[in-house]
């Protein structure tokens, strides 16, 4: 299980790992924490002439406070998240999401950009970043380019990146200091990717919530929001509701879910929004 | 090829490398470093794992050459750190080991553990320990040696390596 | 009822530490991956990616002729014959890489070398093959389709052998029942997965003119054997040493075709080569297990007692019968073990052992019984379900009872001794049904479920040759042998044939060494797995070693002891009565003592000290046979309290008590360790571990990724009693005990699952209790069976 020959390059500037990556004409592939890619590559699932190592890349590792809101370099790593090395405009949100992200020996090297890049439906950031209002930024042939992560993603592993475009950062709205929010990922075993995930943000101006680990994009879940604006508290009463809100929701972005997936979904959905009223993540201690 | 020169256990280590060698292979191959063991190749069993630049990571989906000019550890060059003496002599006082193929990589997170939360519960020490697959303990005994070595390390802090 | 031991006691029942944790834990130590040769060939194989196919044309790389081999390249060579003696078996020859035919995916089609193991895949991967595909078959209910192609020539359906048991009066106990149920059962296939993969090494010695075979195998001498036979080679001409194992569980059980294609590749060629599984190999091209079907129908009384038993058990055996140990060892387990620990005298029972295009069956810690397991305790519950009684007291009156050893079983079986109900006693005194019911009241309302489990099983170990004679293996494992010496300063070398693959034998054997000698563990070594340094043995698989092996040394020890009191009796200037073995010295009535060192000098370097009567050297060779050859049997009721999510279903443990017999413990902390192996192991075949296929037989599990293996979140620490009922038939009453663990979780969890799910109407009989199964159980409440 080793990988096929392949080059390696690691540019110091954006445009030079944009020229390469044309040049190579689809044959190269970007690589930056390689805690995908390097599996991949060793599985000889996905086979390419060159890598282009963005790690390098001014800039693609910091991260500034601008105020209302927080750029993060393509290249920070989920650890740096977690241990808010970097600046949270997320109430802690992002921490929290980062610190269920696979193990701390992948955290350590794996970067956000490179779970957006890769657009595995069941990774975290995808549906976090959506549920945040963030916009994704990139460098191309044709100059740069941004979207907002809710318009990123395509299909599973499908985005608005193309063959030859370099994703620089992310700009990440700060949420309201009022702000609340609750997640919920369903992983069979700890640091596993999940089968079923939900966000769901409450603040003054606009509540948000999306599903995760679908089979495509995150779903956002626009009855669900309008729901949530009027709760005043959760009860598990509301969680029939919920379900049903979530269920158009679903159907109006033209998706479906497998029965045994909705299930778990409105369970995920129903807890993300519990918690964000203060309700302690569900989780049984072992019985003495 | 592909020229790199890395810190390994502590020593200068110039090599050509071809690019697609994994840091584990290498680390292996031109460092004789025996301890870094392949459980999986995919990032998921945690033998592999060793510090690199002061952060435990898989060195089975790192690749070497894009590790030039960083500081690397293996369990080979762990001999005097007292935090691995400590952990050593727990896992042979809690039976934390059967084949020994998991050890190597358990004892380099175990460090990590330890450092992160200097009195951890056993279940932080659990959850930190999930990454890292042992097929024949059942855990009991690494949970628990882990756990005994927090209690008998001496007091202050951990550095990273 | 805990086992008494003092904490320093050195030899049989001391907790002493293990004596080869320092090397592993230097991460020093030497396995498979680390030998080399130089010049060493680094191999990778090329392997099918279809499940069933002719291969119509087979063409190397242009420049690698000399790199890439297929069969007609490697000489003359025997396939793998594992022929049953049963009537009607049908047999499958496995060649060491595909011959004209490819049967599972995975299967080896060529060996390419290259200077890196990526040089060699980048060889496997640019031979071209011509696949002409054939129908695969992928499951049970395909076996007998006419319409399939068979997948060995000659055969007239794709089963290896359907064999019966009918004792006892089956349909009085229908008549005479109060209750009749029929219930269905599925576990599902898995791979086994030790954490390092399986390896070869092999190279010449020309001094030795010996073909070196380094395997990371269980049983080294066996393979010697099996490799000659294949070879058409001397034994004498092989050397098989396996290295340090980094974890087995049966996969490294099996005479392996790579093993055969790279020893046969050496002597064709005179190549070192090196060939070190994957992850992904071993996944889908190791062998796998389990994969049983249940149709169980039981017969009661009003009072829950089991009148008769009726089964119908169906395996998946895959494409080949896998040596030595055939492929209806699986099935031929389950119909033996299925009436479990009860006293059952009417049963009737079918075993079907069928072929696919799948990885071939093999060995897994339990063998057959977890599927046996599963069923008849899963079917204990829904007896005690269906007349509204209490689980444990249905078993309790089922039992074979403590006078009622020996016992034969409605299998075939003899039991040899114990007290089944007291284990169901002390595991339900430690898991406290009570509780349930506050739970319960705790988490109503909410998503959590909770419910208790038990499960009861048997583990018969250390098989003697009347058990392998009546299985139809073509080898009878029945004894074991051990040499040692003791060196000229007075340390002991044991020398045995068996392999320690982090069962902790050398500390355990060491320990029978001190009490047999009283020598200091620390000055006992133990070597293993080479041909070259030990007698003949079989090594260490089905819970034997400590038995066997244990056996084997303590009578070798008894001999040299008897030897060295004579000297020391001698130097003493005492009489032999008069003198004991103690702390490593020869030591007289009276006090005066004589070091072994001394003892050995004299023996080797001068035997003008000896008594006439005493020739020279210590060095002894035994060999061991239990009393009676039909098994010591260990057993014990594992007893889980779950918490059910029904928002998710998932399945947490909240705890896990496990109370066993094993006989004499020669060393609880290892004891325990093993007991706690064997149940992660059971933990991920209840909750985990699946390796399915496609209908067009593609494994759908090559990663880890995939193929769940519990981690320390998912393993909760067990709570372990240990009752020790010493075995009649062993030297010490040691009974083994390294499957255990792993046979009952799977029955014991599924219980507790269904405890909790029952208000809800719902049901699953189906392993692993994925969460998907368990919402699909809730969604289909009366229909949640097994394959709803
Ligand atoms: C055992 C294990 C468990 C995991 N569990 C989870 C989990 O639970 N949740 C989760 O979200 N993730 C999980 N991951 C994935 C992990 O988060 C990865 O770090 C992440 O998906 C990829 O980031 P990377 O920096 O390692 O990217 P790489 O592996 O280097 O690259 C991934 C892909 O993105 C492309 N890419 C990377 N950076 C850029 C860029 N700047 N511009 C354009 N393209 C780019 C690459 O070409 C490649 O196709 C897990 C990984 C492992 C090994
Ligand atoms: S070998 Fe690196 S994580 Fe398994
Ligand atoms: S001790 Fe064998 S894998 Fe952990």
């Amino acid at each position: 299980m080793k990988p096929a020959p392949i080059a390696y390059v690691r540019p110091d500037t954006v445009e030079r790992a944009v020229g390469l990556l044309s040049e190579s004409g689809g044959e190269a592939k970007v690589l930056a924490g390689g805690q995908s890619l390097v599996p991949m590559l060793n599985l000889r699932i996905a086979a390419f002439e060159r890598l282009v190592d963005v790690t390098g890349l001014p800039g693609l590792r910091s991260a500034s406070d601008e105020g209302s809101e927080v750029r993060l370099g393509a290249c920070v790593t989920h650890e740096r998240i977690q241990t808010g090395d970097v600046p949270d405009p997320s109430n802690g949100l992002m921490p929290s999401t980062a610190s269920r992200i696979a193990y701390q020996a992948v955290r350590n090297r794996g970067t956000i950009g490179g779970s957006l890049a890769l657009a595995d439906p069941a990774a975290d950031w995808l549906a976090t970043m959506a549920a945040l209002g963030a916009a994704i930024e990139w460098v191309g042939p044709d100059g740069p380019g941004s979207c907002p992560a809710e318009a990123f993603v395509e299909a599973a592993y499908t985005t608005r990146l193309g063959l030859y475009d370099v994703l620089t950062g992310i700009r990440i709205p700060r949420l309201h200091p009022d702000a609340r929010w609750g997640t919920y990922k369903l992983c069979r075993k700890t640091g596993e990717f999940a089968h079923a995930m939900a966000i769901a943000i409450r603040q003054p101006g606009g509540c948000r919530a999306f599903l995760g680990a679908t089979e495509g994009a995150p779903i956002r879940l626009p009855a669900v929001e309008d729901m949530l604006a009027g709760l005043r508290g959760w009860d598990a009463s509301d969680a029939a509701r919920l379900g049903e809100a979530m269920a158009a929701d679903v159907a109006a972005a033209g998706r479906s879910l497998s029965d045994v997936h909705a299930w778990q979904s409105r369970t995920c959905l129903a807890r993300a929004v519990a918690m964000s009223f203060g309700a302690a993540p569900p989780r049984l201690g072992r019985a003495a | 090829m592909q020229p790199i020169e890395l810190i390994v256990n502590g020593e200068r280590l110039s090599a050509a490398v071809d690019p697609r060698t994994t840091l584990a292979d290498f680390l292996r191959e031109a460092a004789d470093a025996r301890s870094v063991h392949l459980g999986c190749e995919h990032g998921v069993c945690g033998a592999c794992t060793i510090v690199v630049d002061g952060r435990i990571a898989r060195s089975c989906i790192a690749l070497a050459v894009a590790l030039d000019g960083a500081e690397i550890w293996t369990l080979e060059g762990l001999g005097a750190d007292p935090v691995i003496a400590q952990l050593r002599a727990s896992f042979h006082e809690c039976h934390g080991l059967q084949c020994g193929y998991c050890t190597p990589g358990m004892l380099v997170t175990a460090r990590e553990i330890l450092r992160r939360h200097p009195a951890p519960s056993e279940a932080v020490v659990r959850e930190a320990l999930a990454g890292n697959i042992c097929r024949c303990t059942g855990y009991a005994g690494i949970v628990a040696a882990v756990l005994h070595a927090a209690e008998n390390l001496a007091e202050g802090e951990i550095p990273p390596l | 009822m805990a086992v008494a031991t003092a904490p320093d006691r050195k030899g049989i029942g001391g907790s002493i530490r293990r004596i080869e944790d320092a090397r592993l834990l230097s991460g020093r130590s030497t396995f498979i991956a680390d030998i080399g040769r130089p010049g060493i060939w680094e191999v990778a194989f090329l392997r099918s990616p279809v499940a069933h196919a002719n291969l119509v044309h087979l063409e190397k790389p242009a420049g690698a002729e000399d790199r890439v081999f297929f069969l007609a390249d490697l000489g003359a060579i025997l396939p793998i014959r594992a022929d049953s003696q049963a009537p009607g078996f049908r047999r499958s020859d496995y060649p060491a890489i595909a011959d004209g035919k490819v049967r599972f995916v995975g299967e080896p089609i060529a060996i390419c070398l290259g200077r890196t193991r990526g040089e060699a895949e980048d060889l496997a991967q640019a031979v071209l093959v011509d696949y002409d595909e054939l129908p695969a078959v992928a499951d049970i209910a395909q076996s007998r389709n006419p319409d399939l192609p068979p997948i060995h020539p000659g055969w007239s359906e794709n089963v290896f052998l359907e064999s019966r048991v009918d004792v006892g009066d089956v349909d009085a106990a229908r008549a005479a029942a109060a209750l009749s149920l029929t219930r269905r059962y599925r576990m599902n296939r898995q791979a086994i997965v030790s954490l390092e993969g399986r390896g070869v090494v092999t190279y010449r010695d020309e001094r030795t003119g010996e073909l070196v075979v380094y395997s990371s195998t269980q049983f080294p001498h066996v393979i010697r054997t099996a490799l000659a036979e294949c070879l058409g080679m001397k034994e004498r001409e092989l050397r098989v040493v396996a290295p340090e194992v980094g974890g087995s569980f049966g996969v490294k059980n099996n005479l392996n075709p790579e093993e055969l294609a790279l020893a046969a590749l050496t002597r064709r060629t005179g190549k070192a080569l090196r060939w070190v599984e994957d992850r992904r190999e071993h996944l889908i091209a190791s062998a796998h297990a389990r994969e049983h079907r249940y149709e169980v129908t039981v017969h009661a009384d009003g009072e829950g007692r089991v009148l008769g038993l009726e089964a119908t058990i169906e395996v998946d055996a895959g494409a080949y019968s896998v040596w030595p140990w055939t492929a209806p060892m699986e099935a031929g387990m389950a119909i033996g073990f299925l009436p479990g620990p009860y006293a059952i005298t009417s049963y009737r029972a079918t075993a079907l052992t069928c072929a696919s295009n799948k990885s071939p069956l093999g060995p897994y810690r339990g063998v057959g019984r977890p599927g046996a397991c599963f069923a008849i305790e899963r079917t204990m519950d829904e007896i005690a379900a269906a007349l509204g009684l209490d689980p444990v007291e249905v078993r309790l009156r089922n039992y074979v009872r403590p006078d009622q050893f020996p016992w034969k079983s409605a299998g075939g079986k003899t039991y040899d001794i114990g007290d089944y109900g007291a284990s169901a006693r002390a595991a339900r005194d430690m898991i406290r049904p009570e509780r349930v019911a506050a739970l319960r009241q705790e988490h109503a309302g909410s998503d959590w479920r909770i419910g208790i489990g038990y499960a009861t099983y048997l583990e018969q170990t250390a098989h003697g040759t009347a058990e392998w004679v009546q299985r139809g293996l073509p080898v009878v494992f029945g004894y074991e042998q051990a040499e040692i010496h003791m060196t000229a300063d007075g340390m002991l070398v044991m020398d045995v044939p068996i392999q320690n693959h982090g069962q902790g034998l050398e500390t355990t054997l060491a320990q029978v060494a001190h009490d047999e000698l009283g020598i200091d563990p620390a000055q006992v070594v133990v070597r293993h797995g080479d041909t070259s340094l030990a007698p003949y043995g079989m090594g260490t698989f089905a819970s034997r070693s400590m038995v066997m092996s244990g056996g084997a040394v303590g009578r070798a020890c008894e001999a040299l002891a008897a030897k060295i009191r004579k000297i020391g009796a001698h130097l003493l200037q005492v009489t032999e009565e008069n003198v004991r073995l103690k702390d490593g010295e020869v030591v007289a009535a009276g006090g005066a003592s004589v070091p072994l060192a001394e003892i050995a000098m004299a023996a080797y370097l001068h035997p003008e000290r000896l008594p006439d009567t005493v020739e020279p050297g210590l060095s002894v060779i035994a060999s061991y046979r239990t009393a009676r050859d039909t098994g010591a049997w260990s057993y014990g009721t594992h007893a889980v309290l779950v918490a059910v999510d029904t928002g998710t279903g998932l399945v947490e443990i909240l705890d896990y008590a496990i109370a066993h017999d094993c006989g004499t413990i020669v060393n609880p902390m290892i004891v325990d360790g093993q007991m706690m192996g064997g149940l992660a192991q059971g933990i991920g075949t209840a909750l985990y571990e699946e390796m399915p296929y496609s209908e067009d037989g593609q494994p759908l599990a090559s990663t880890f990724m995939d193929y769940l293996v519990p981690g320390a979140p998912e393993v909760p620490r067990a709570r372990i009693e240990h009752l020790s009922i010493p075995s009649p038939i062993t030297r010490y009453g040691i009974k083994g005990m390294g499957e255990g663990g792993a046979i009952p979780p799977p029955a014991a969890i599924c219980n507790a699952v269904n405890d909790a799910l029952r208000p809800l109407g719902a049901a699953i009989d189906e392993t692993p209790l994925t969460p998907d199964r368990i919402i699909r159980a809730l969604m289909a409440p009366q229909a949640g069976e097994a394959g709803a």
